[in-house]
């Protein structure tokens, strides 16, 4: 459906995108993830011929945006980071112009036009000149300007950028619904809506694409353990001796409780109180913390809290992304320490 | 006391220098790593410059040139409609017929079988637009007339 | 292209721009119609345009400082990039809806020869030639202002530059001759003008010796041509404002010649003030 191929742009010495290529299948809904600056809506720009390419094709269904950028654009709706929105006019009249430029006419254009205000449910302030919106409203117009046409890729650059929580979630609603019938992209920098509502994602950081895949196979990618983090009623040697019979327990910390803390037992003495954290590689996380509450029930010492940390995508990303951070640092100590 | 000190001072010093020697020999390693991975950089980077100073060359100079082709090819069509004959291009449409010729004059001009001159004496910049026209409308009747400008100032006795 | 003109008309209806620029403009033919047709009392119309076109210098600015200015500060622009139309398409569009603006003010301009006509003795041809002249005069005028709009994101600069540009064409002729009426002003005009040139090349290409090399090339050039024949430059440079200049070349028509080569002059320079305007925008897209 499109095809990016060794796509580079430079802002004079600043190297946005770095040999970024990738392809798009019909149908998916994509997120493009990454930290603000890495390239996403530069890129996205290129793909939507907003922007020229330093290197590099992008090509919608065998179209290339540059040679052929009216067959192209035809098959794209895009609202950018901004959305490009005639304030002074009303929503009505503005989707009217962009219908009109995308080449619909008469009775087609009004059915559009219909449709598109009812699906991103706008028919309310479809007369109220835009500049009087809400920034939710807003956003919705610039969504139903780029799905007029019913083009078969929608691009979304960070859709649910300054909304409040309940429009964040019919934005994601919406997204989700258009994906069963279009391929729709779209960028954030929040991991837990791309996580939700994306069939693929792919990470760009520093202009890099550093991965793409599924969500569950990029948690699998993870080298960093699950962690457990238990409080209980012991002392330090006593919850030593108890762990150290639990299987699949990689690393152990164990820390006393603060005294302050530490509560008082019926007979007002200060009970002995530890934090531990716990590291395992067991891929069954349920399997370890079950053999820790019989370890600790044998043992006789309470259990006050356990609470679980699976490895999820915000590991995966902050470790990819570090890891794009990491690789330009390492050069630069290695330079420094030869110059010694 | 000596003897016993000897040797194992000997193996303490071939430790260290054991140890000097494998370290020398890795920062040798990691420099000639850093080297490498210096130069490829370097040649990357001045590769992706030249390839940027390309682009901003092939656009900005590709716009200059296509500007310049486009600036000729107007101006071309400037000079030749200033070319054509007067009496294509500039149409009378004063009220006293200021620019148009009778048909006398065309009677007579048609009849010249000589070559005439007619010049004109005034400055330049100073003519009148008027007589300008005329004096260009003549030319173009007939191929026997001519019309020559002399600046007074440089040729003051001319009219003698 | 339409809807581009549709959507211009309108933002231009809608707003006051259409209405502040038509005003203006009856606002001054009406009072130069007071003072030459009715107070003076002279029967030629064209006289009353003659003193008009000054106006240009005002409202032709104001007309197009945000056609394309507003559009790069509000992103629409970015709009524009990414719907299935052409850059070029965008300017016509947006072009013959500024000459839709400027055609209805003139329409009743139109009337004024005909009003007149029945009190006294107006030839007719006159008026109506000097009325396309100054229909085309405008043209060519907003073709400029658009392209300088396409310059800058900050409609009060391109305003500014507007009516300092279209002030300088006006009083070019006079200014020329002031400067550079001997040969060797012409020479110093015309070096001057060859480094701008060569400053705008080093801008637009980033290389410097391409700038450098077209501008030594050409000021040698002159300096050869000055050594060989000097009198060459003489007056050289206010015949080159004449020329040039826009309205220079509108006042032949007042005088009662219709001089199709100033139309054809007119039509070229809004060719070429479009072209530059795609130009203009296609470069922002490259970066």
């Amino acid at each position: 459906m499109i095809a990016v191929e060794h796509l580079t742009k430079y802002y004079g010495d600043f190297l946005a995108v770095d040999d970024l290529s990738f392809e798009i299948d019909e149908g998916h809904v994509y997120g493009f993830l990454g930290p603000n600056g890495a390239g996403k809506s530069t890129t996205m720009n290129i793909m939507t011929g907003c922007l020229s390419a330093t290197e590099g094709h992008v090509r919608i269904d065998g179209h290339d945006i540059f040679d052929e950028p009216e067959k192209a654009k035809r098959l794209i709706g895009y609202l950018p980071e901004i959305p490009p929105l005639y304030v002074s006019e009303t929503p009505e009249e503005y989707l009217r112009f962009v219908g009109e430029a995308k080449g619909l006419r008469g009775s087609v254009l009004r059915e559009q036009i219909e449709k598109v205000i009812a699906d991103t449910r706008i028919g309310d302030v479809r007369g109220r000149r835009i500049s009087a919106l809400s920034k939710g409203y807003r956003q919705r117009v610039g969504i139903a300007q780029a799905l007029l046409g019913n083009p078969k890729v929608i691009i979304l650059d960070e859709p649910t950028i300054g909304l409040d929580p309940i429009q964040i979630i019919e934005i994601r609603d919406l997204i989700r619904d258009l994906g069963r019938s279009h391929t729709v992209i779209f960028s954030s920098h929040i991991l837990s809506e791309v996580q939700t509502i994306c069939d693929r994602i792919l990470i760009i950081a520093r202009g890099k694409l550093v991965a793409f895949d599924e969500p569950q196979n990029l948690e699998r990618r993870l080298l960093a353990p699950s962690e457990i983090s238990l409080k209980a009623e012991a002392s330090a040697e006593e919850a030593r001796k108890i762990l150290s019979g639990v299987a699949h327990i990689s690393e152990m910390d164990i820390s006393g409780m603060d005294t302050d803390i530490a509560g008082m037992d019926a007979n007002g003495k200060k009970e002995n109180r530890v934090s531990i954290r716990v590291r395992t590689d067991c891929s069954d996380i349920y399997a370890v913390s079950r053999s820790i509450f019989f370890a600790f029930a044998k043992g006789g010492r309470p259990l006050l809290e356990m609470a679980l940390k699976k490895a999820n995508l915000e590991d995966v990303f902050l470790e990819l992304t570090d890891n794009a951070a990491g690789e330009k640092d390492r050069d630069e100590d290695l330079e420094e320490e030869v110059e010694d | 006391m000596k003897k016993k000190n000897l040797p194992a001072a000997g193996a303490e010093a071939k430790q260290a220098e054991n140890r000097k020697e494998a370290e020398s020999r890795r920062k040798a390693e990691n420099r000639r790593e850093a080297e490498n991975r210096r130069k490829a950089e370097n040649r990357r980077e001045a590769e992706n410059r030249r390839a940027r100073n390309r682009n901003a060359l092939r656009g900005g100079s590709y716009s200059l040139l296509i500007s310049a082709v486009v600036l000729a090819i107007l101006i071309a069509v400037n000079v030749f409609a200033s070319a054509l004959p007067a009496n294509l291009t500039q149409y009378d449409i004063s009220s006293s017929q200021l620019y148009s010729i009778t048909s006398n004059t065309k009677v007579v001009v048609n009849a010249l079988e000589e070559d005439v001159t007619i010049y004109w004496i005034v400055q330049s910049g100073e003519e009148d637009d008027i007589i300008e026209n005329l004096l260009s409308r003549y030319e173009s009747l007939s191929d026997h007339i001519e019309v020559v400008k002399r600046n007074p100032d440089v040729y003051p006795t001319f009219a003698e | 292209m339409i809807a581009v003109l549709k959507h211009e008309l309108r933002l231009y209806f809608h707003s006051l721009t259409a209405y502040v620029f038509g005003a203006f403009l009856l606002v001054f033919v009406g009072i130069g119609a007071m003072l030459y047709n009715i107070q003076a009392a002279v029967s030629n119309f064209e006289y009353v345009l003659s003193f008009s076109c000054l106006v240009f210098v005002v409202i032709v600015p104001i007309l197009t400082m945000r056609v394309i200015a507003e559009e790069r500060r509000q992103k629409t622009d970015q709009l524009l990039y990414s719907l299935p139309i052409t850059t070029t398409q965008v300017i016509v569009g947006k072009y013959l809806a500024l000459l839709a603006v400027y055609l209805i003010p003139l329409a009743i301009i139109c009337l004024y020869p005909l009003i007149f006509a029945q009190f006294g003795e107006v030839y007719l041809p006159t008026s109506y030639g000097s009325i396309l002249a100054f229909f085309v005069l405008g043209a060519a005028l907003i073709a400029l202002g658009v392209f300088i709009s396409s310059l800058t994101e900050n409609q009060g600069f391109a305003a500014g530059i507007g009516v300092a540009v279209i002030l300088f064409n006006y009083y070019s002729v006079s200014l020329a001759e002031y400067v550079s009426s001997t040969a060797f002003g012409s020479l110093v005009v015309l070096c001057v003008a060859v480094l701008i040139l060569a400053a705008v090349i080093n801008h637009l290409t980033r290389n410097e010796n391409l700038a450098y090399g077209i501008g030594f090339v050409l000021i040698a050039g002159m300096a050869v041509l000055y050594f060989v024949d000097s009198t060459k430059f003489e007056g050289l440079v206010p015949d080159i404002m004449t020329k040039l200049s826009l309205f220079e070349r509108f006042y032949a028509f007042v005088n009662g010649v219709f001089d199709m080569t100033a139309i054809v002059y007119y039509l070229t320079v809004i060719l070429f003030f479009l072209f530059l305007s795609v130009q203009s925008l296609e470069k922002r897209r490259y970066n």
